[in-house]
């Protein structure tokens, strides 16, 4: 009974822990959208916080379905 | 000194072992078998044996709150004096009914306080078809549902909601931006033992904003002394392929109690009755909660903690300055994340003491509510909207009884102090860092000659509200906000009538968001812009109930009339910013809602296993030059028929419950407010038992809207974009309880 508690716990934990937000995204550019490809974890926060450069301009990222 | 610390010492009396027996009024020589006896106070229960008798240690010599209950027996609620020494008798009068105690209560925690009408219904009743807490509350007359479809949903009193309802989880005021019409009841049913309902203004026992009224979550109570129970349930739903699942253990000792409940849900997008399905209205709920209780001598403790996390879709998210309401109704179904959504996290705590000195009673209680809102409309990581409310109540209550428990005062602090925070790194603020301190101090007395219970008190609050930065352009802003409430009320509960006259006044203070709001609320599917000069509400409430109750029927009527002077609304201007409609808040001079409720319960002599409950409720809310408010409930007839039925053998039929509500149209709008039509629901469930040595099993089948009606709630956010309400429902249901006892005889 105890090893079956630890076992589910050790499985719960890394279950929550190994959980990354990863998302498709694409910026809406002058032609149209831009599709920029899956994006995880933090280089999805970041691209969500910078946005996207091109150049001179800086888009603004969209990383969901709508 | 050494003079007051003696009499300190000689006022406390100490826990002792009482010896006490059950028997029946009608014929005392015969006792009660098996009967319960609840103490109130330390929320622990007892069993009486087959003679009647049991025993109780660890409680103080002198009057204690007493529960007894036994089948084919009135429920009995008193004040009883144990005394050691010799077999304390409590007498149960014989019934031949078993009318549900719904419509008429003298029970609950905060009926024993009260002459106001107080409505008290178990879990148990209020999920005997289940669904969501919020949508089972609407089962009580008066009560109606608001909110934002899926797991979002909001009481509404007598056509009041949001800041003008005050909930409360066991003496806990529970802060979590309310003011938000799409900010949900913060609580599941999990380790939920009842709910009270105080119709109407309530400040002078629960403080500034309990306008509305007060709902009162009661957790389940411990578990009877040396004995060990646990419970599984699992629930799924058909409409929206949902998981429902949760477990509990208690354990009691002679001094101290525990329970732990955890509990998970998972509910994907619902199907509307053509068969689509409202996109993003899934949503995921996970709770987990903690009772543990303590009592040595004449001092009752009780720790308790509630942890809950949520995430809301919100549906009706588009780009386009016009909406295609029709795009929001899709052709597959989803539980998968995504946005726009709504994440709660709330933590609750609170640590409760009792004192018993004889006749005198003393209650110190401390809690904390910490809640996190946040709502990620364009982006996955970045919240648009990330509020922190951390708010900590204090609440100090004396009661003595005087004159032969013929008289009881009660005298009282409460306060909070309550800090709101925006995260920095959020990307809209719509409404602004601020502390509120409240304060407030009460009266009450309440006395009681035969069948006549009387009641007045008195109560000053007040309110200090402070900006911590600058806001919309508007620096340093404080306000302060003062009232006096007062109740007044005369009941008479005889045996076969209760008659219950009451008036009772509350005071509201404007929140931030209706004061200084400048931004889209996605989760309200609206603009909002607030209004710098409110000032307070006030309200007076008149109520009166009057009650019959004979052998096989209970009728009861509850009208009201409130008055609101500085009734504070939000309405629709002919204005679209960012793609949504705008809403601003103002204040009239006054408003007025009136209206009540008519219910009768039948339960045939002839016919036992029947019961037909019915009740009819209706609310008009209207300004001083008669025009209608807007987001007032319609009317509405709600009509129950159950059949009990009693098994012959380990397993069998439990109940079938048959229910019928007719909602009808609202078309009292206000300015720009549309009508919504009338609708029909068909709800029905079957239980069936299994019972064995230590475990009972309920397996439940049944569903909701069985004529696939399709319908809008007038009081919905859904309603903005066009969203009818859930389809046809089907559920099916297993709960297992196990008990067992720790001592062996």
């Amino acid at each position: 009974m105890k090893q079956l508690t630890l076992f589910s716990a050790v499985i719960g934990l890394l279950a929550i822990t190994s959980c990354k937000k990863c998302s498709e995204c694409h910026y809406d550019g002058t032609d149209g959208e831009v599709e920029l490809g899956e994006y995880c974890g933090d280089d999805l926060e970041n691209l969500e916080s910078s946005g996207y450069v091109v150049g001179d301009t800086t888009y603004d990222v969209h990383c969901h379905e709508h | 000194m050494r003079l007051v610390i003696v009499l300190f010492c000689s006022a406390i009396v100490y826990g002792q072992t009482f010896e006490g027996k059950v028997i029946i009024e009608e014929d005392p020589e015969k006792p009660v078998p098996f009967a319960l006896i609840y103490f109130v106070d330390l929320g622990s229960t007892v069993f009486a044996d087959e003679q009647g008798n049991f025993k109780v240690a660890n409680i103080p010599e002198g009057h204690t709150t007493i529960e007894v209950r036994a089948a084919g027996f009135e429920d009995l609620k008193t004040d009883f004096y144990f005394q050691s020494g010799q077999i304390n008798l409590i007498s149960l009068e014989r019934s031949h009914r078993e009318l549900d105690k719904v419509i008429v209560s003298t029970f609950g925690v905060l009926q024993g306080e009260n002459i106001t009408n107080v409505e008290r219904i178990g879990m148990g009743d209020l999920m005997k078809i289940p669904t969501s807490i919020g949508e089972s509350l609407s089962n009580i007359p008066g009560v109606a549902q608001g909110g934002a479809g899926g797991g979002i949903s909001k009481p509404v009193i007598r056509g009041l909601s949001g800041n003008r309802v005050v909930t409360y989880l066991n003496g806990l005021r529970v802060e979590n931006q309310q003011w938000g019409a799409d900010h949900g009841l913060p609580i599941t049913e999990l380790g939920i033992g009842s709910v009270e309902v105080i119709k109407g203004p309530s400040s002078l026992l629960y403080g500034p904003d309990a306008l509305g009224g007060v709902i009162y979550f009661v957790d389940e109570p411990y578990a009877p002394r040396n004995t060990i129970s646990a419970f599984g349930q699992t629930r799924s739903e058909f409409a929206t392929m949902s998981t429902s699942n949760m477990a509990g253990f208690k354990i009691s000792k002679e001094k101290i109690r525990l329970n732990l409940y955890g509990g998970y849900d998972n509910y994907a997008d619902f199907r509307l009755p053509t068969g689509q399905f409202a996109q993003n209205s899934r949503y995921s709920q996970a709770s987990g909660k903690m009772a543990m209780g303590y009592n040595h001598k004449n001092w009752v403790m009780n720790l308790r903690y509630n942890f809950f996390h949520g995430r809301y879709g919100i549906p009706g998210h588009t780009h386009d300055s016009i909406p295609d309401y029709s795009s929001f109704q899709v052709n597959e179904q989803s539980r998968a994340i995504s946005i726009p959504a709504q994440v709660v996290n709330n933590h609750y705590v609170l640590f409760e003491n009792k004192f018993q000195f004889d006749e005198h009673f003393l209650m110190v209680s401390i809690g904390n509510t910490f809640n996190n809102t946040r709502e990620f409309e364009e982006k996955i990581t970045i919240p648009a909207i990330n509020l922190q409310l951390n708010s900590t109540t204090y609440n100090l209550r004396w009661k003595t009884h005087l004159l032969d428990h013929k008289l009881s005062l009660i005298a009282g602090v409460q306060g909070m102090y309550q800090l709101n925070l925006n995260d920095e790194k959020a990307e809209d603020f719509l409404i602004p860092d601020a502390v509120l301190n409240d304060i407030g101090g009460y009266f009450l007395m309440v006395g009681s000659v035969k069948k006549w219970k009387a009641q007045a008190g008195i109560r000053y609050d007040h309110r200090s509200v402070e900006t911590l930065n600058s806001f919309n352009g508007v620096e340093d802003f404080k306000r302060d906000f003062a009232g006096v409430n007062y109740s007044a009320g005369l009941a008479r509960i005889g045996d076969k009538s209760t008659i219950r006259f009451n008036v009772s006044s509350g005071f509201r203070s404007p929140h931030t968001s209706e004061l200084l709001a400048d931004g889209a609320h996605h989760g309200s599917f609206r603009y909002e812009i607030g209004h710098q000069n409110l000032t307070t509400e006030r309200a007076t409430q008149f109520d009166f109930s009057y009650a019959i109750h004979l052998h096989d029927i209970e009728f009861v009527i509850n009208p009201f009339y409130t008055t609101i002077s500085n009734y504070i609304l939000i309405e629709e201007i002919d204005s679209m910013i960012e793609g949504m409609r705008v809403f601003a808040y103002d204040q009239i001079p006054s408003a007025i809602l009136y209206g009540g409720d008519i219910g009768f319960h039948y339960h045939p002599h002839f016919a036992h296993p029947l019961h037909i409950e019915s009740s009819f409720s209706m609310v008009y809310g209207e300004d001083e030059d008669k025009n209608p408010l807007t987001l007032i409930p319609a009317n509405r007839i709600n009509t129950q028929l159950r059949f009990n039925f009693n098994k012959k053998s380990s397993f069998g039929l439990k109940d079938i419950i048959v229910q019928h509500i007719y909602t009808a149209r609202q078309d009292r709008v206000g300015l720009l407010e549309t009508p919504t039509g009338e609708y029909h629901l068909l709800n029905a469930g079957i239980n069936f038992e299994l019972e064995k040595e230590k475990t009972t099993s309920v397996l439940s089948v049944g569903g909701r809207n069985l004529l696939n009606q399709r319908y809008f709630n007038h009081l919905s956010g859904l309603k903005n974009i066009q969203m009818p309400n859930p389809g046809i429902n089907f559920y099916i249901s297993l709960k297992i309880n196990f008990n067992n006892n720790t001592k062996t005889k």
